[in-house]
């Protein structure tokens, strides 16, 4: 036991006189989440945000009602509206810090009432698609709206231009007014809205609603990225104490080769409880998660890590260099990443895709975990998972310990 | 003890040792002198484990090392011709590795650091990471890595090698104080006068085979009391022998470039052989005489020089 605890100890002092070995199997996973987090949004409905520029010359109740439709609804989740003269928008423009320049001429509002021609100039940035391209969609559409309003509450718009404009209105002429419209619109339902054939009422089962961010879907498929690449720089260890005759010479001691490696893999534990612990901290911090949570945490990735261990481990046995494990394991980690559901859900995987990926050690591990960590199952259903990794794990030891004394030997 | 019966190893067709027996008793250092490739490290491998043995048996300190390989691993101690040390670690920490390896631990473990620590001369260094060490510190660590559990048995393959003259010192000397202390040790090294220094026998090996063994003082009867001389020049009518042969001389090599020659009080009868080769062979360019050594005898044993051989 005390050479095992040796080994252990020493792989832990050499990982931390090699900081940067260390940081890499933190760092990597952690930025590759960050960035997608911030490519996405934190809370994952992230929508893209413009600004709309907006010069009103008329300053009447029509143009503001014009400008309010910018102001609320999805639109105002979509722009931040700014109102501006006309210079200051042109130099925004110019400088391509807008997305859209409404301008209303003076004059609007009347010119409306009158149905005469009137102008909105919408200015777009050329740099920009999808925002102006939405703004122009919308003044569209008010533009239509306006005209089908003109068409039906001419009168009435005049009547209420005058109310507004000061000039004195009987309350007969009010009267009158509110009766018109009622009227009219009472004709247009009977031909735009048909009459409700039958009513179903259907009882729905209500549907369990999760407020799942986008950092909290991303957050298992980190914790395994850093297996992914902790596994591989601990089983390439080992090809590096045989270039430096470690392994050989421990072929003469006593103490021999299987202490080492059970030394070796308690050292790969603790490497995998600092990094539970370091991104588990993370979670109880930005993601809210609670310290029982992190302890089941810290269980499942030791023992996740140490199925990626025994099969990396497995892997560079078996190589005849040192340079063709590194290329190996290397070429195995990525695509492993992409297919085990580190980068993306399984769910948005083709088929054929997704089930490799399940099938995968690591997309099997992760998969086993979401059911419990994301769709919030019962802890029961690690079980089985938790079970056969032990049977891999133990069967990998098997096979890794019968090969290291021809590993040492070659 | 260690004592090896018969061993053969072969690589596919290879053979690298042939039938070789040898005995290194307590308290005795047992040279194997050959150059590489001669199998003097495949002998050592057989010895410590690294390698099974074909064919054969060896025992250590009384255990054999194929059917009681624990316990001949605990009475032995290894330092292998290449570094086998972690260089981010520090010399201390290099050793607790080495010593628990052996099963010491606690206070024993260091104690035992310090005292060969103190033998090699690294006590100063000891916090320092190796990779920080010269060579030739390296060579003493490696060395110290192996004694720490004070073993019965000690297996030196070519400590020596590309060290500088005072790790060098520190080394041989540490080998004595075992030897006094009762070790056996078996020594390989392809250096004449290590050889001649510390080893109480030795065996030359050269293709996996022993030709020659015995006490140093056995091997140089060998030789007899005669010098090699080595002349070089330009020379021809080698087919004639006789004259060489009328001065008492016998030949280890004769071609166009060089003549080996044994011959007694050389330096006395310089001019004569001097004279004697430019007359019948042609003018000599360079003269060296050597007292009688290991070296003529495998010269004498091989044809070869033993760095011409390596």
């Amino acid at each position: 036991m005390n050479f095992t605890k040796t080994v252990a100890l020493n792989y832990i002092k050499k990982l931390f006189s090699e900081k940067w070995q260390l940081a890499m199997f933190l760092i990597i996973p952690l930025m590759i989440g960050g960035l997608f987090s911030l490519i996405t949004g934190s809370d994952g409905q992230a929508k893209p945000v413009g600004t709309l520029l907006i010069t009103d010359k008329d300053e009447s109740f029509l143009s503001q009602l014009l400008i309010g439709g910018f102001n609320q609804g999805p639109m105002a989740e979509m722009f931040i509206s700014k109102t501006v003269d006309s210079n200051e928008a042109r130099t925004l423009m110019d400088e391509g810090k807008a997305s859209v320049w409404l301008e209303i001429e003076k004059g609007f509002a009347q010119k409306f009432v009158d149905e005469k021609p009137t102008t909105i100039k919408l200015v777009k940035n050329p740099s920009q698609n999808i925002l102006p391209q939405i703004a122009e969609t919308a003044v569209n559409v008010m533009s239509d709206g306006g005209h089908y309003i003109q068409l039906l509450f001419a009168k009435e718009l005049k009547q209420f231009n005058n109310l507004l404009s000061g000039k004195e209105v009987s309350d007969l002429q009010m009267a009158t007014m509110s009766v018109q419209i009622k009227q009219t619109i009472d004709d247009l339902e009977a031909q735009l809205f048909p009459p409700q054939i039958k009513a179903v009422k259907q009882k729905l089962e209500a549907k369990k609603i999760t407020n799942k961010t986008f950092m909290l879907l991303m957050f298992p498929g980190i914790l395994f990225m850093s297996l992914l690449f902790s596994s591989q720089g601990m089983a390439l260890e080992f090809w590096k104490d045989k270039t430096q005759g470690i392994s050989a010479r421990l072929l003469s001691s006593p103490s021999g080769l299987t202490k080492y490696l059970n030394g070796k893999i308690i050292a790969s534990v603790l490497v995998y409880i600092l990094i539970s612990v370091v991104i588990g901290l993370m979670g109880l911090f930005f993601l809210k998660l609670s310290l029982s949570k992190i302890v089941i945490i810290i269980g499942w990735l030791m023992i996740s890590g140490l199925v990626l261990f025994s099969m990396m481990l497995f892997i560079c046995l078996l190589m005849p260099t040192e340079k063709s494990a590194s290329i190996v394991t290397s070429a195995m980690v990525f695509p492993m990443m992409m297919l085990g559901g580190s980068f993306f859900p399984f769910e948005t995987m083709p088929k054929w895709m997704a089930v490799i990926g399940q099938y995968l050690p690591n997309g099997y591990m992760l998969q086993s975990f979401n059911q419990w960590f994301i769709d919030d199952g019962l802890l029961s259903v690690l079980l089985v998972p938790a079970v056969i990794a032990v049977i891999f794990i133990g069967l990998l030891w098997f096979i890794n310990k019968s090969l290291l004394p021809k590993f040492a030997r070659a | 003890m260690i004592e090896i019966k018969n061993l053969s190893k072969t690589f596919a067709n290879i053979t690298a040792v042939d039938n070789i027996s040898l005995k290194a008793k307590a308290g005795e250092i047992f040279g194997l002198l050959g150059p590489n490739g001669a199998g003097k490290s495949t002998t050592i491998n057989c010895i410590s484990g690294l390698v099974v043995a074909s064919e054969g048996s060896i025992s250590i300190n009384g255990f054999n090392v194929a059917s009681q390989a624990i316990k001949a691993k605990q009475s032995l101690g290894l330092v292998p011709q290449e570094l086998a040390l972690y260089e981010d670690l520090s010399a201390h920490e290099n050793l607790v590795f080495w010593g628990s390896a052996y099963g010491l631990s606690g206070d024993e473990l260091e104690q035992r650091i310090q005292e060969v620590l103190k033998d090699v001369g690294l006590e100063a260094r000891q916090k320092e990471p190796v990779k920080q060490f010269s060579g030739g510190m390296k060579r003493r660590l490696n060395f110290a890595c192996a004694i720490l559990h004070k073993p019965a048995a000690l297996l030196l393959d070519e400590p020596t090698v590309g060290v500088d003259p005072q790790s060098r010192e520190h080394l041989l000397q540490a080998i004595i104080k075992l030897k006094k202390a009762g070790t056996a040790v078996i020594y390989t090294t392809h250096y004449m006068e290590e050889a001649e220094r510390l080893c109480d026998n030795l065996a030359i090996i050269d293709g996996g085979i022993i030709i020659a063994s015995g006490t140093v003082a056995d091997l140089r009867a060998q030789v007899g009391e005669r010098d090699l001389i080595t002349l070089k020049g330009d020379f021809v009518n080698l087919d004639n022998k006789k004259a060489l042969e009328e001065m008492n001389a016998e030949i280890l090599e004769l071609d166009k470039q060089e003549i080996r020659l044994l011959i007694a009080e050389a330096s006395t009868r310089l001019s004569e052989v001097l004279e004697t080769i430019n007359s019948v062979y042609g003018k000599v360019t360079q003269v060296t005489i050597q007292q009688a050594n290991l070296e003529s005898l495998f010269i004498k044993l091989t044809g070869r020089a033993l760095r011409d051989a390596s």
